[in-house]
Formats: C-alpha cells, sequence, structure tokens
C-alpha cells in the first residue's frame, strides 16, 4: 500500500507546478505583482477542499452517493488531468521547438516527455515528492545565480509600478492569474495522498502559495532587470535573460534555466498523469498502477497532439476549474450522507 | 525504542532446504548395514575414508572426508583417547554414553540422527563415530581444510582502520566479528542455502537494536530462496530485493569493522561459507559515498572526501553523455577556446562524437575486463597495449579525438572513486551517451529524471534507498552530506529502521 | 512482462534517431565575428570562423552575398560546405551605409534566429564591415576586434552596446564605432545614436567618453591632465542622476589613483579640479549632441514627462577625488 506524503512535500511539489508556468511566462513585474492577490484568492477557494481533505477525499466523500455520483465525476476529473498533463505536454514542445530545437518535429518530445512522466506517476506518488525538496533546492540555487548573474545589470533598475493602469485592472489581472492557477485542482485531488496534522496542512497551503508568489515576483523582476524594454519582444523573456547572463566566463545560463524548467515539467506533467491515475482507481480498483499510468500517459500524448486540447485547457483555465474547486468539495461538505459506505 | 523490544520468538522462521528427501532416512544399529549404505551411496567417490575399529570390545567405525579433516587434531584429541578406552563391562551403550557426557573430544560435538545429517557433517569437516548397536552416531568438529590467511581485502582498502579482511571460512569470519561486538545481543542465526550445496550461513544482528519487523521480512525472503547450489552471496541479493532498479538496496563488505558498524545501526547482515563478501541489508544509496576511512580521518577532510566521491559519481555517469550532448546540439555553451579546438578535432576524426564515444567506452571496458581476468604477470602488457592502442595510436591515427580521450580517461577514474556503483554507472553511461547524443541535453534531463525517480523509489526492505536525503531528515545529514564529528554522531545513535519514510519507523501521535 | 516494456522502450529509443537536426561539429561552421553591409539593394557579409587557429593565415573569414539576410546566410553555408551555427557569435558588425540605411530588419533577423545570444557585442564600422575585418592584401589584420572593443569599453572609449539593447521600437541607444587604423589595428573612434533602427548622430571620442561617464561602464579609464601633467585611472564612478519634470540632475563622483604626476600630494586638489573640468566638458559634448538635440539614449523622457528634452536644463555636479598613488597591482 502507498504510504502518504507529508504536507510540506505536497506544498513543494504544487510549488514546481506553479514554477513549470511561472518559468516561461512572458508577464513583466506588474503583470507578476498580480499573484499575490492572486494567490489569496486561490487560498480562500481552496478553503472548502483543505477541509474535505483533512477529513477524506473528494472522491470518497462523493462516493457516499453512490456510483452514480462518483463516476461521472471521477471520468471528468480524469479528462481534466490528461488534458492538463497534455497541455504542459504540448507548452513545453513548443518551448524546446522555438528555443533549442528549431528544426526538430514536436512529436518527438511529446513521446518522449510522456513517456518518461508515465513511468514517474507508475512509480507512484512518493518517489516524487521526495525528488520534490531537492528540486525546490535546485529552483533556489539557480534562482540565486540568476540575480548574482544579473545583478552588474542592476545599477540601471528601473522603476517598478506594481498598478500603473490603476487598481481595478490590477485587481482584473489578479482574478485572471487566480483562475488559471490548475495546481488547485491538483490540490483537491492530492489532498488525501497527505498526511494531515491539524494544522499542518494550512501550513502547507501556505507554503505553496507563499512560494508561488516570491517566484511570480522574482521571474518578473529579473527579466524586467535583464531585458527591461527588450522583453516585450520575447516569447520567453527569463530563458532569453538566462542567455544574458554574465555569471560565467561564457555568459550563458540557459542551460541552468533549461536543467530548472525540464525538471518542473517533469514533476508537473508526471502529478497530473498520476491524479488521473489515482482518480481511475476509483473507477478500476483492481488495475494495477503501472497499467493505469500507461493508460494515462498514453491518452495525454494523444491529446497532445490534438489541437483541440488548448482550446479546452483555455476554457477550464478561464474561470470553470477554480470554480469547480470551490464548489466541488462543498457539496460532500455539506450535504454528508453519514453513516453512508465509502 | 519500545517497538524494537518485542520478543524475536514471534517472528518467522526461517526453513532450511531439506535436500535429497531420500536422505531423510534415521541410522540404522547395525554397524555393517550402515557402513553398506554409505558405500553404495559414495560410490567411487575416493574422499570417503573409513576406518573400522574396537573399542572395548566394540567394532565402531570413524568416518571422514578426506582432506577435511585435520589428521593432527584428530590423532590427539579423537583417535588416542578413543583407541586408550578400558572400561568394565562394556557395552555399545556404555560407550556411547562415555563419549556424549564423560568425555570432551571436541568443542563442536552433534549427534547425528538421519544421513542427511550424516552427509552434511562429514562434508562439512566433521569426523562420524558409529558404534555396532547403537542407531545414529556422533560428529565431532576437527576440521583442518585449507583456507586463505586473513589478510586485507583489495577491493577496501582504507588508509586508516584494522587491514583484516573475511576469508572464505564461515567460522572464521564470525570470530571476526564477535571479538569486535562483544555483547551476548550480538546473534548468529545458522542458515543454510543450496539443495545441493547445502552452503552454510549465517545472519548477523543485534537484538534489541535491529526492527524485528526487518528481521521477518528477511526471514521471509530468504525462505524462498530455491537454489541447488549458493556460492556467493550474490546469488541471494535478488532474492531479497524488490522490483527493478539500476541500483540495489543490498549492500556488500569485506571487512569485519565495517560489518559491525552497519550492524549497530540496526542492519541485518549475511555471511556465506566459501565467500568473504557479506551481505548488509538494507543498505542506503549514501553509503557508497561512505568509507570506514571517514570516522577515523578529521571531520573537514572527511567531508572533502565526500563531496568528491559525489562528485566523481556524477562525473563518471554524466560526463560523457553531457559531453556528447554539448559538442552535437548545443556547442553554444562551450567557451569559446575550448570550441575552436573541439572543431579542430573533429573535423580530423571520422566518427561524429556520440560513435567516437560509445567505440572508446567499449575499448575501455574490454581493457579493463581483460586487467581483470589476465594473470597478472601479463597484466602490466595490457596496460601498456591499453594506453598505446586508445592513448596514443588511435589519436595520432585521427581515429578518435584527443579531447575524446581526456573525458574517457577522467570518467574511468571517476568511476573507479565509487566502486561499489560501478555496476549501475557503466551502463548509466552508455545509456547517457546514447540520449546524449540522440536527443541532446533534453534526452539527458529526462533520463536523469527518470534515474532519480528510479532511485527514490527504491525501497525493497521498507526502507528507503535514498534515505536520509529523501525523504528528508535534517538530524541524519549530519553523516550524509556531512561527517559532523564523533561528538556531535556520538549523541544519538543512527536506527536505519527509525530513519523518515521507513514504514518500520514508530508512527508519531496525531 | 516489465522486460517485454523496458525492450520496447529501447527500441522507440532507436527510432528517435535522424528525428532531431545533430550535426556533427566537424561539419559546423561556427561563426565568431560578422560584419554587415548593404549596398545597392544587396547584403554583403563578412563572417569569421572559429577552429584553424594555428593556421598561417589566422582565423578563417568568409564572405558571401544575398539579397536577403537568410540568403545571404544560405549562400555563406553553400560556399563553405558545413551548416552555419551562429549560437557562439560574439560580436556583430554594422557598417556604415547598412547603419544609414536602417538596421531594422537585420535587427529582426537576428532576434528571431535562436541561436544568437541576446548579450552578443554590437557595433558599427567607419567604412565597410567587411574591409575592417578582412581588409586589404597589403594591409595587416586587425587584430581581435572583441578584446579592442572590450579594452575601450573599459577605458570609457566605448559604450557597452548588446544586440538586446537595439530595439528599433523603443528608445534610442548608443553603440560603439570601430574604424580601422593606419597601423595593424581597429581603434574605437567614437560612438553613434540609433533612433528607430537608424544612425542619428555621431559622437566624437570625447562626447562618447561623456556618454561613458552616466552610463557608468568605466572601471579603470585613464584620466589625463595637462596642468599639472597627470595620469590617474579611475577606482570607483558612481552617478546619480534625478530626472525631474524641468531639469535633470547629474551627479557624477569619480575616484582615481594617480599614476603618473607630481609626488607633491599637495597638487592633488589642482590635478581634481582639472579631471573635474575635463570631465565636465566631455559630458557637456554628449549633452549637446544629444539630449539637447533630442536624442534619448537613456530614456530619461519617460521619467522626465518632456516630450522636448532639448528645452530640459541640465544641472551637472562633477565631484573627483584622487585616493592613492601608484599603479594597481
Amino acid at each position: 500500500m502507498e504510504r502518504k506524503i507529508s504536507s510540506v512535500q505536497l506544498a513543494l511539489l504544487l510549488f514546481l507546478c506553479s514554477l513549470a508556468s511561472l518559468l516561461i511566462s512572458n508577464g513583466s513585474f506588474s503583470i507578476m505583482a498580480a499573484f499575490l492577490p492572486a494567490m489569496v484568492l486561490v487560498g480562500a477557494a481552496l478553503v472548502p477542499a483543505f477541509l474535505l481533505g483533512r477529513k477524506q477525499g473528494f472522491l470518497p466523500a462523493l462516493s457516499s452517493w453512490g456510483k452514480g455520483a462518483v463516476i461521472p465525476a471521477a471520468f471528468l476529473l480524469v479528462m481534466v488531468c490528461l488534458f492538463m498533463a497534455a497541455q504542459e505536454l504540448r507548452v513545453y514542445g513548443f518551448f524546446l521547438t522555438s528555443t533549442v530545437y528549431p528544426k526538430a518535429q514536436m512529436g518527438i518530445f511529446l513521446i518522449g516527455t510522456g513517456i518518461v512522466c508515465a513511468y514517474a506517476a507508475g512509480m507512484g506518488l512518493e518517489p516524487l515528492a521526495r525528488l520534490g525538496l531537492w528540486a525546490s533546492v535546485f529552483a533556489a540555487v539557480v534562482f540565486i545565480a540568476f540575480i548574482l548573474g544579473l545583478a552588474p545589470s542592476m545599477k540601471n533598475m528601473p522603476v517598478f509600478h506594481a498598478s500603473p493602469e490603476g487598481m481595478s485592472v490590477f485587481f482584473q489581472r489578479a482574478f485572471r492569474v487566480a483562475c488559471a492557477s490548475e495546481e488547485a485542482l491538483l490540490f483537491l485531488i492530492l489532498a488525501p495522498r497527505a498526511r494531515s496534522r491539524r494544522q499542518k496542512g494550512g501550513k502547507g497551503i501556505s507554503l505553496w502559495l507563499s512560494l508561488a508568489v516570491i517566484a511570480a515576483i522574482l521571474t518578473g523582476l529579473l527579466s524586467e532587470i535583464a531585458l527591461g524594454a527588450y522583453r516585450e519582444t520575447r516569447r520567453f523573456p527569463l530563458h532569453t535573460a538566462a542567455a544574458a547572463a554574465h555569471f560565467s566566463p561564457q555568459g550563458r545560463m540557459d542551460l541552468l534555466f533549461l536543467f530548472l524548467y525540464t525538471g518542473a515539467v517533469f514533476i508537473k506533467i508526471s502529478l497530473w498523469l498520476y491524479g488521473g491515475c489515482f482518480v481511475l482507481r476509483y473507477l478500476f480498483p483492481r488495475m494495477r498502477r503501472g497499467i493505469l499510468a500507461i493508460v494515462c500517459g498514453t491518452g495525454a500524448v494523444i491529446l497532445g497532439f490534438l489541437p483541440f486540447t488548448q482550446t479546452i485547457t483555455n476554457l477550464l483555465l478561464s474561470g470553470w476549474m477554480l470554480a469547480f474547486v470551490f464548489i466541488g468539495p462543498l457539496v460532500p461538505l455539506l450535504f454528508f450522507r453519514k453513516g453512508a459506505s465509502q | 525504542m519500545d517497538f524494537f523490544k518485542r520478543p524475536l520468538a514471534s517472528v518467522r522462521t526461517y526453513e532450511p532446504p531439506h535436500g535429497d528427501s531420500s536422505l531423510q532416512v534415521p541410522l540404522e544399529a547395525s554397524l555393517a548395514d550402515r557402513l553398506g549404505h554409505i558405500r553404495d551411496r559414495f560410490d567411487k567417490s575416493m574422499d570417503l575414508v573409513i576406518h573400522e575399529i574396537s573399542v572395548c570390545g566394540i567394532s565402531c567405525a570413524v568416518l571422514m572426508c578426506e582432506g577435511l579433516v585435520s589428521t593432527g587434531t584428530f590423532s590427539e584429541i579423537l583417535a588416542r583417547p578413543l583407541t586408550a578406552l578400558t572400561m568394565e563391562s562394556p557395552t555399545p551403550e556404555k560407550i556411547h554414553e562415555w563419549v556424549l557426557s564423560d568425555s570432551l573430544m571436541a568443542p563442536d560435538q552433534k549427534e547425528i540422527k538421519t544421513y542427511f545429517e550424516l552427509y552434511r557433517f562429514m562434508m562439512s569437516g566433521f569426523v562420524i563415530l558409529f558404534i555396532d548397536g547403537v542407531p545414529g552416531g556422533d560428529a565431532f568438529g576437527l576440521q583442518g581444510f585449507p583456507g586463505r590467511s586473513v589478510g586485507e581485502p583489495e577491493g577496501e582498502t582504507n588508509m586508516r582502520g584494522s587491514r583484516e579482511g573475511f576469508n572464505e571460512l564461515l567460522r572464521p569470519n564470525l570470530a571476526m566479528i564477535r571479538r569486535r561486538f562483544k555483547t551476548p545481543d550480538l546473534i548468529f542465526e545458522m542458515i543454510t542455502f543450496g539443495e545441493k550445496s547445502l552452503t552454510d550461513g549465517a545472519l548477523v544482528y543485534c537484538r534489541g537494536t535491529v526492527s524485528p519487523a526487518l528481521l521477518a521480512r528477511i526471514r521471509r525472503r530468504l525462505s524462498k530462496v530455491k537454489l541447488d547450489v549458493a556460492l556467493e552471496t550474490g546469488y541471494l541479493s535478488p532474492f531479497l530485493e524488490k522490483g527493478f532498479s539500476l541500483f540495489s538496496s543490498i549492500g556488500y563488505t569485506e571487512r569485519p569493522d565495517t560489518l559491525c558498524a552497519k550492524v549497530a545501526e540496526g542492519r541485518v547482515a549475511l555471511l556465506l561459507d566459501g565467500t568473504p563478501f557479506a551481505l548488509i541489508m538494507p543498505y542506503l544509496f549514501n553509503e557508497h559515498f561512505q568509507s570506514g576511512d571517514d570516522y577515523s580521518h578529521r571531520p573537514y577532510f572527511a567531508t572533502f572526501i565526500r563531496w568528491m566521491k559525489m562528485l566523481a559519481f556524477g562525473f563518471s555517469a554524466l560526463l560523457p553523455g553531457i559531453y556528447v550532448a554539448i559538442g552535437t546540439f548545443h556547442p553554444e555553451l562551450l567557451p569559446d577556446i575550448l570550441l575552436s579546438k573541439l572543431i579542430e578535432s573533429d573535423q580530423s576524426t571520422p566518427f561524429s562524437l556520440m560513435p567516437e564515444a560509445l567505440l572508446v567506452f567499449f575499448l575501455y571496458e574490454i581493457m579493463r575486463e581483460a586487467g581483470l581476468r589476465m594473470p597478472k604477470p601479463v597484466s602490466h602488457a595490457v596496460s601498456i597495449v591499453g594506453a598505446l592502442v586508445i592513448g596514443d595510436a588511435a589519436v595520432t591515427a585521427g581515429i578518435i579525438g584527443a579531447p575524446m580521450v581526456l573525458v574517457v580517461a577522467l570518467t574511468a577514474i571517476s568511476s573507479f572513486v565509487v566502486p561499489t556503483l560501478y555496476e549501475p554507472v557503466t551502463i548509466l553511461r552508455f545509456a547517457f551517451i546514447l540520449l546524449g547524443g540522440l536527443t541532446g541535453l533534453y534526452g539527458v534531463l529526462l533520463g536523469l529524471c527518470a534515474v532519480l525517480i528510479n532511485l527514490l523509489a527504491v525501497d525493497s526492505l521498507g526502507i528507503p534507498a535514498a534515505a536520509p536525503c529523501a525523504p528528508f531528515s535534517l538530524y541524519v545529514l549530519r553523516d550524509t552530506l556531512f561527517r559532523w564529528s564523533w561528538r556531535t554522531l556520538a549523541r544519538k545513535d543512527l536506527r536505519v529502521a527509525g530513519l523518515n519514510g521507513s514504514d518500520m519507523a514508530p508512527k508519531r501521535g496525531r | 512482462m516489465k522486460k517485454i516494456l523496458c525492450l520496447l522502450l529501447c527500441l522507440i529509443l532507436l527510432l528517435f534517431t535522424g528525428c532531431l537536426d545533430s550535426v556533427p561539429l566537424g561539419k559546423r561552421a561556427v561563426v565568431r565575428t560578422v560584419g554587415l553591409d548593404y549596398e545597392n539593394g544587396e547584403y554583403t557579409a563578412a563572417l569569421q570562423l572559429y577552429g584553424q587557429s594555428d593556421s598561417p593565415g589566422g582565423p578563417e573569414i568568409i564572405t558571401a552575398k544575398g539579397d536577403t539576410l537568410a540568403g545571404l546566410f544560405s549562400n555563406a553555408a553553400i560556399q563553405q560546405g558545413k551548416q552555419l551555427f551562429l549560437g557562439n557569435l560574439r560580436l556583430i558588425l554594422f557598417g556604415a551605409s547598412l547603419s544609414a540605411e536602417g538596421i531594422e530588419d537585420v535587427l529582426g533577423f537576428l532576434n528571431e534566429y535562436h541561436q544568437i545570444s541576446p548579450a552578443t557585442q554590437t557595433a558599427v564600422v567607419l567604412g565597410k564591415a567587411g574591409e575592417l575585418m578582412k581588409p586589404e592584401e597589403d594591409k595587416s589584420l586587425p587584430g581581435e576586434l572583441l578584446d579592442t572593443l572590450s579594452n575601450a569599453q573599459q577605458g570609457g572609449r566605448a559604450p557597452l552596446c548588446r544586440l538586446m539593447d537595439l530595439i528599433p521600437e523603443q528608445a534610442d541607444h548608443a553603440a560603439p564605432v570601430l574604424a580601422l587604423a593606419e597601423g595593424p589595428a581597429a581603434i574605437a573612434a567614437g560612438s553613434v545614436i540609433f533612433s528607430e533602427g537608424k544612425v542619428e548622430s555621431y559622437l566624437d571620442p570625447e562626447a562618447t567618453r561623456g556618454l561613458c561617464w552616466l552610463q557608468g561602464e568605466i572601471g579603470g579609464a585613464v584620466l589625463e591632465t595637462k596642468s599639472p601633467v597627470s595620469a590617474a585611472v579611475t577606482r570607483k564612478v558612481s552617478h546619480k542622476i534625478s530626472p525631474e519634470a524641468a531639469a535633470c540632475f547629474i551627479q557624477l563622483y569619480v575616484s582615481s589613483s594617480l599614476w603618473e604626476g607630481p609626488q607633491d600630494t599637495g597638487l592633488y586638489p589642482a590635478i581634481a579640479r582639472e579631471q573635474e573640468r575635463m570631465i565636465q566638458q566631455e559630458i557637456e559634448a554628449f549633452l549637446d549632441r544629444t539630449l539637447r538635440q533630442g536624442l534619448d539614449p537613456f530614456d530619461w523622457g519617460s521619467r522626465m514627462g518632456q516630450a522636448n528634452l532639448a528645452e530640459a536644463q541640465y544641472q551637472l555636479s562633477v565631484q573627483c577625488q584622487i585616493e592613492e598613488q601608484g599603479a594597481a597591482s
């Protein structure tokens, strides 16, 4: 039987998922500063999920309503997990074909990454959780290296404004960022796999959200400092800034960026695939985890090739996912049938 | 740590191999019948020695395997008292009683009841005494077979510390351990492997320190060993591990001091007659970077050596792959002068970096294996040929480039810094060269992620092999990434079963 | 089952062969320096390649032409018989005619070329870039252009200008100018100001030094005074620039080490005053050629909130101090 992971481990995994999105975002400092209220909003939306997670997971709670409730919900969750994994595969493939391998076909990266992430998902959540701490430490080291490498540029630091367009635009932006926080759903799915010890579950969520805010502000800051107005012409500003940093004699830190981004993406996709496997277990409890991982991995790779995947994920991240994260757990919490079998 | 103090009798017991079921027949009372059956069974085998003697007028027989018994000890301890024995009204029972209770002819003396026991003891160097009219027999431990003397193990040399290493004899090995661990809690649990070889082995653990659950798990897995012969502890490792991983969670050592240190931390060791390599269970990944020297040196130096070993491990596994990846796909990462040199070198060689790397490393492995198997007087010639072939002739002929020779040399030297990881490193090296040559740094990075997940998932005995780094344990890191002073290490003893992530650790209150 | 899966994975790995475009290092023409010119509707380029460092003629330089930049590089690759690789490009030179015509299209191409680092140095050449990199047969090679530029930047004779600094849609920016000298060397011959991708102003060495004082990249510039005669090397340069609505306050602090000059420390204040006067003159020369002409290489206009920089007041305060005597180790 799989052992549970700690809330800190779950928090670090979710932080790395957030980092995977932040590293390739082209947001300026003013956009990234909106992460602070956005994460507050996400934290508020997670309250029902947190309360549910401390007792039992979403699906176990929903199963008290019978199979008629849990099967469609589980199927929906599996599809969402696969779509999110597929979209991340596409984004990663796009990054590689844009910056590192311009003449390569994206399908190679979809298949290769899908295979390795499916393998990681099949090994379970524990190895990923164990990797999460050291990946986070590596992320911190890389950011320090970026700061040191960009230090010579800091003499001409521009004045930063968190909300040059006004507060209403700022909060609208924060809302959009909160809606795009896909890690909230991951928390809902993976919360039963974490040991919840009184207030430590809340500390875990706080740790994740705090680290995400810090990373968001740092990425916005670093790309602005390094590139200035040049940032707006680049698709991946932080990657460009890493290539221009003067830390090493040859002046390129994009290798470090590639290491960090690949690690974060690997963890993110593996988590989504694991989430899909975890939910599939409710539908097929006797199926081995390895088989489920192969199924989920294959599904994600196939979806990655399909163009409508982006459309669907954009739709999910336009607010539907956050709404589900908030409302979904309220149903079993408020209408939980006592004494019903799980 | 009360959970460690559960009575050990409640755990599952090991069932030894039963051997040939036709031998489980009791020994008859008639001497002639017994000797007849034995001579038939041994057939033409010339090492069976049978002396029929008369002790106080009673027919007896002494049996042994030639070459396994110390003839001097036999004469002094057994033959002389027996032949000089005088008794009033002797009967077979009286003589047997005298042998059992009134004499002390060998420190290790056992009664045997069946032919299975007879052959097992006789072939273990015991002398067997049959008395006509008394069923069964008596076995006397008068072993005197030749064995290698105690010397320093070649694979685990230390600058500072004991120079003793195990040899192929089980009992002297156990004696070396007992001498270093003078507590009655140190248990040697005898165990036999191999249906035909009936090889003696011993589980070594410290009662009160070892986790009963760990011990039970090991016994359960050992009970599944079904081999005809067990000649080396490596035969047993696959039965003790679960799942597939490049990295083993079972270690080995040839040093009694290392074994004692591991047993003191709650591990279980397994020694086998016929091999100097003892298994250590479980074996954490970070222990590959530790050695006995570390604990004798100053902490700062020991820490430096550990970091150097970790770096060497990284070099040996990743350097060729990263070199091939960068040279093939990402030359923008190379410094200008190095790039110029590599371009000049690459222009003059017929192969691209990946096939060149594969070829050179394959040649290197052939040389290494040849040097290992070749007789020592000829091994010098191998090293000269290797240096000439790879180092000079191939470069001069333009088959391979000088930078590749440098990478190979650095990788080879690095791989010998951590010899216990040589097997996985060799395979990983080839895998990363392929990945780097085919897909560049993307492939190397993904391969690294897969290897890390594989390593982090290893916990075949319920204790994560990557502990205490992952799951993280700050206090235990005092002897992992760093080697703190003994004053710090001595404050709290390490118990492997209590590491984070172990399913044998006591549950904390919620 | 697991063994079969592992075998399948290994076979899948073999299918990756050839899917990614791998080129052996020896089959790449790795470019170190590019010099671009534009004449009669055609681009010409001189490309300095890595490798063959010990060859008698020095590093290999090839020339190519093309109606477009993509065509130019394609022709260069065909000519060389190798695939061009620009990932290790260190210096881009724009010829005078190309700079006057406008480098917007060139910048667009170079920025989209993923191999090229955005931190690649750029410079403008007085004359043809190709001639600077590969002069006529009776003249010596100009030596290492990047070292020349780097030393000039340290001495305040050339501004730092990277590819990422030249953004045609954004503010103006200064770029160094290189020219071929009589001797076997290229020299830093001032700088230019690009505005919307075209050269708008040429700054002589005096004004260039004024720009460098404000850019803050000087760390080892030589300050020579005539009365008394002395040569000092800057140790620390700090500035504080406060663009306000109607005026811009510029405060510069320079500390230097006296290498040559009078031993009498009583003369240090006089030397310092002379240095201040010299630096003020250089900065004023820069202001006259740029801000007072409406050019804004430091983007002060957005902070001053003033469209017409020419009408703003520039209050300049320079303070020099000689801290010690003797050459630094």
